[in-house]
């Protein structure tokens, strides 16, 4: 490893490279508040609250029930799942609502694709467009080939080194990198999370309500069913004895 | 009081809340003495500040203190369902239950929801020894939110009161499902149970507070119970040979550990206290087994 | 008591800095000898025995420093944190407090004529 193969202009560092990361990160605070302003607070069914409340039973019952006496785990299965007065099997709920029927759910896809996707292209767009074809830096550790596609977007150089950055990868990297600066700036649990934001939308459902308060009641009916009575306090009378006696036995010698 | 250094008292209410602990003599004074003169360097924190000396004061009933947070609370957010509930308990203290009743009832209007409204107009009926009313809607809020570990503890409390053993056990029980991990809910399951009587639910209570010894050795409470219930068992007409040969065993076992708990928390100063206590104890292990051989 | 714990603190902060400044000093150390190979043209192997002990050893002091000085360690069993807890707290429910208990009798501003459910 010698000198560096390409030296950069330096208008490239004060031109380009930070005026990216800048417009990245600004976008980042923007698009915080503007989801702040235009995001409504979900409004929670009555209903809805009522049976999250009891799958979150019913599933306690499942894990923690062997620490119950017999009897009392059965009575509460009992309570769950009794072929005529059961919780599970009596209570009857519709079947999921159409998601694409729902005007207030397309509401909320709408403004998630306005604060989210919409910035995203137009920026994109935009740093594609006034800063092509610059390479902006150079990552510190050498990389294999596989990486040249993604660090070095824009730029069609078959003998350049991986480890170069072009503009606009450097611009997919300050928006997936300042993640942790924007926790910093806005604090936690904030819009501006990008990543988080996926996540909220994949797991909406298992996080709150069940979407399908039918289904849920079904499947959790199902696993009770199956669920079976082992007492995890089966060894403590034994154990105790067994205790007991070493320590009469040491103190008797 | 004076030495009182703002980090340290932020940090003890921080803690307090977060522990659920009711400190409120405590919260007050540090109020009063620190934290009051320093409201703007605690930053957006205030707001949960203020909250929580609210309640504290309204618990020593010091209103000039709660008159004082809820006013800056009632500016900052006027709007809010959470300083309407304040408003509420505010009335509770003062007595005028019906007032703070329509103040729930409208919050619960507005937000069906709300469930912490919903538990102040239990807590109304309780201030108002309301106790079998309370039980009734409390049992009615449970019907909706059937996970609310604070509201079965509220019931399990409130059973207790009404002395109606068996039913404190259920909600005991679910309670042990929240945290099976908690020496203390064995041992609180086990006293229930314990005092129940009988000696199936003896053996439950030995059962379990044996479970809570194993949790946490230091549990004097119930290495007392263990013992206790092992001197029933062994004292029942009904017990097998071989199984009250077992309990006077454990029961042995249990009242050695205490000694040797009392012993290593003494100091040479005080043994002599504690030994009245050690032989006290021995006392009541031989007048158990008196009785069990008439 | 008091004394003592500050004392410990002090010395994992001293610990810590002088482990970092050390590792510093042993990273300059080893580019000042490869810029010296490069100048003096040789092959470049591997680095001094002085140095990459100097690396190592001030690591682990400042991994040991860094260790002590952020905070203590929780236990890794689960019911240690609720061993000193008692039911008074564990069994404190704050949404269903009740005001009208004897203890507003202590308070300086109560009168005991003024309520009808006391004590």
């Amino acid at each position: 490893m010698s000198e560096p193969e390409l030296l950069l202009d330096s208008d490239i560092r004060l031109w380009v490279f930070f005026p990216i990361g800048l417009v990245t990160f600004f976008v980042g605070i923007v698009r915080h508040y503007l989801s702040v302003l235009i995001s409504s607070q979900k409004k929670v069914d009555l209903t809805q609250l009522q049976d999250s409340q009891v799958l979150l039973r019913s599933r306690m019952l499942r894990e923690n029930g062997k620490y119950l006496p017999k009897q009392s785990f059965y009575a509460r299965r009992d309570f769950f799942n009794n072929e005529e007065t059961g919780y599970l099997t009596t209570t009857k709920r519709p079947a999921a609502p159409q998601a694409m029927t729902d005007p207030t759910v397309m509401a909320e896809m709408l403004k998630g694709n306005v604060t989210n996707v919409l910035p995203m292209i137009a920026i994109g767009g935009w740093i594609n467009w006034t800063f092509s074809g610059f390479v902006t830096t150079k990552v510190p550790f050498p990389l294999t080939l596989r990486f040249k596609p993604m660090l070095q977007r824009g730029i069609e150089l078959y003998t350049l080194d991986a480890s170069w950055v072009s503009s606009a990868s450097w611009y997919f990297l300050n928006v997936f990198g300042l993640r942790s600066i924007y926790t910093l700036v806005l604090g936690e649990n904030n819009a501006a999370d990008q990543a988080k934001m996926m996540e909220e939308q994949m797991s909406m459902g298992a996080a709150g309500m069940p979407p399908d308060p039918k289904g849920a009641f079904k499947a959790e009916w199902e696993a009770l069913e199956i669920a079976q009575h082992q007492w995890a306090l089966q060894t403590t009378d034994a154990d105790l004895l067994r205790r007991a006696e070493t320590l009469i036995a040491a103190s008797h010698e | 009081m004076i030495g009182l250094k703002f980090e340290e008292v932020r940090d003890e209410l921080r803690k307090w809340r977060e522990d659920n602990s009711r400190q409120s003599e405590e919260v007050v004074d540090r109020w009063t003495y620190c934290l009051q003169h320093n409201k703007n360097k605690l930053g957006d924190e205030r707001w949960m500040v203020e909250e929580q000396v609210f309640v504290a004061a309204l618990d020593c009933n010091r209103m000039d203190i709660a008159d004082q947070c809820l006013h800056s609370l009632a500016k900052k957010f006027p709007n809010s369902l959470r300083v309407a509930k304040l408003k509420g308990m505010r009335l509770e203290a003062l007595e005028k239950f019906d007032d703070a009743l329509q103040i729930y009832e409208r919050i619960v209007r507005e937000d069906e929801t709300n469930s912490t409204a919903r538990k102040r107009r239990i807590a109304v009926l309780r201030g108002q020894r309301r106790y079998v009313d309370a039980i009734k809607e409390l049992n009615e809020y449970l019907q909706l939110f059937m996970s609310d570990w604070e509201a079965w503890q509220e019931l399990l409390d409130l059973y207790l009161k009404e002395g109606d053993y068996a039913k404190a056990a259920f909600c005991m029980e679910e309670l042990l499902m929240s945290n099976p991990h908690n020496a203390i809910y064995y041992t609180r399951y086990a006293e229930v149970k314990y005092t129940q009587g009988g000696l199936e639910n003896m053996e439950i209570a030995k059962t379990y507070f044996g479970q809570a010894v194993k949790l946490n050795p230091k549990n004097i409470r119930a290495l007392f119970g263990l013992q206790l219930s092992c001197e029933q068992i062994a004292s029942s007409p009904k017990t097998t040979v071989q199984k009250k040969k077992e309990a006077i065993r454990v029961a042995e076992y249990a009242s050695q550990l205490i000694k040797q708990r009392y012993a290593a928390l003494s100091s040479p100063a005080s043994t002599h206290g504690d030994q009245n206590l050690v032989e006290s104890l021995s006392a009541l292990t031989v007048g158990g087994e008196k009785t069990s051989r008439p | 008591m008091f004394l003592c714990y500050s004392m410990a603190k002090a010395v994992y902060k001293f610990l810590f800095i002088f482990g970092f400044v050390s590792l510093l000093h042993g990273g300059y150390s080893a580019a000042q000898h490869r810029r010296f190979i490069r100048i003096t043209e040789q092959e470049y192997s591997t680095l001094p025995t002085d140095v990459f002990v100097q690396c190592l050893v001030s690591l682990i002091v400042t991994m040991y420093g860094v260790v002590h000085i952020v905070g203590d360690f929780r236990e890794i069993r689960a019911n240690i944190q609720l061993e000193n807890k008692t039911w008074e707290t564990a069994g404190n429910r704050p949404s269903f407090y009740i005001f009208s208990h004897r203890g507003r009798n202590l308070s300086p501003n109560y009168s005991a004529c003024d309520g009808a459910y006391g004590n």
